[in-house]
């Protein structure tokens, strides 16, 4: 295994992307961001850990729709490249399944977050419910 | 997780019809409104105020990203107010237009808003701290 170095290529390749992972990077700043600046503006170490915390439950569903977003890629390009209007409507489809799942998920979220963080994280996590909340 | 999981689906369609710059100007919008807001709201709301300003820029880039979706010419969007107009996605026309409708003023609000918290943070206060101490407080 060789490394090419065809620099121009290279180079193409990387202001190619580079729009493309700049706005990855902004994109990820919204849910990054607030541990980040929560850190400078925070007096109590303790209610950074406790936000932190309460985060982690949305970092770990996060997965589901990056995911999700990231295997229809290669079938959205193929439908794009035959004009066939597919895209639209799985994108469509998409707002409309997430404004309903979404709101079921917020409203099971009130209804059983307070129990379900209790469960899974004990009773010295409860200060954590606040930040849910 | 409504924007998080619409706006994945949109940023891959726009990347999949090699729209990269509009998913860029939608996550700038995002960050920007963001980054203007947070050191306020946490100051304010503390937790809360924290994740509702990230929340607020992640549908605020949700919204952005309607914006050039609806916008884009290749889903013959361009035809929509014509109404004797059939592109073969009837079905889905309302939607859309409704969608496309509600990002233009959703988008709008935020960017004013955004603009309205910028410009005076650009201005430096008392102590001399401009727009950089507002995003970044103890960092400068």
């Amino acid at each position: 295994m060789r490394l090419d170095r065809n620099f121009p290529d290279l180079r193409r390749i990387f202001f190619q992307g580079l729009p493309l992972g700049v706005a990855m990077l902004l994109m990820s700043l919204t849910y990054q961001g607030p541990l980040i600046f929560f850190r400078h503006l925070a007096s109590h170490g303790d209610t950074l850990g406790q936000l932190a915390l309460a985060m982690q439950v949305f970092f770990v569903l996060s997965y589901i729709p990056s995911a999700l977003g990231e295997v229809s890629l290669p079938v959205l390009s193929r439908a794009v490249a035959r004009h066939d209007l597919k895209d639209r409507v799985f994108a469509e489809t998409v707002l409309r399944f997430s404004l309903f799942f979404g709101t079921v998920l917020a409203l099971l979220g009130m209804a059983l977050g307070p129990w379900l963080t209790v469960q899974i994280f004990g009773e010295s996590y409860t200060q954590g419910l606040y930040c849910c909340s | 997780m409504i924007p998080l999981a619409a706006g994945n689906a949109l940023v891959g369609v726009l990347i999949a019809r090699k729209l990269d710059f509009p998913v860029l100007i939608c996550a700038l919008i995002g960050a920007a409104f963001f980054s203007l807001t947070i050191s306020e709201a946490v100051l304010r709301y503390d937790a809360v105020g924290a994740i509702w300003s990230a929340g607020t820029g992640m549908v605020l880039t949700m919204l952005s990203l309607i914006f050039f979706f609806a916008w884009s010419p290749s889903n013959g969007f361009a035809r929509i107010p014509d109404k004797a107009g059939t592109d073969g996605a009837v079905g889905h026309r309302d939607f859309l237009r409704s969608a496309y409708h509600l990002s233009k003023i959703g988008a709008s609000c935020g960017v004013c808003y955004a603009g309205r918290r910028m410009l005076p943070a650009c201005v430096p206060d008392a102590k001399g701290h401009g727009l950089a101490w507002r995003i970044f407080p103890v960092g400068c």
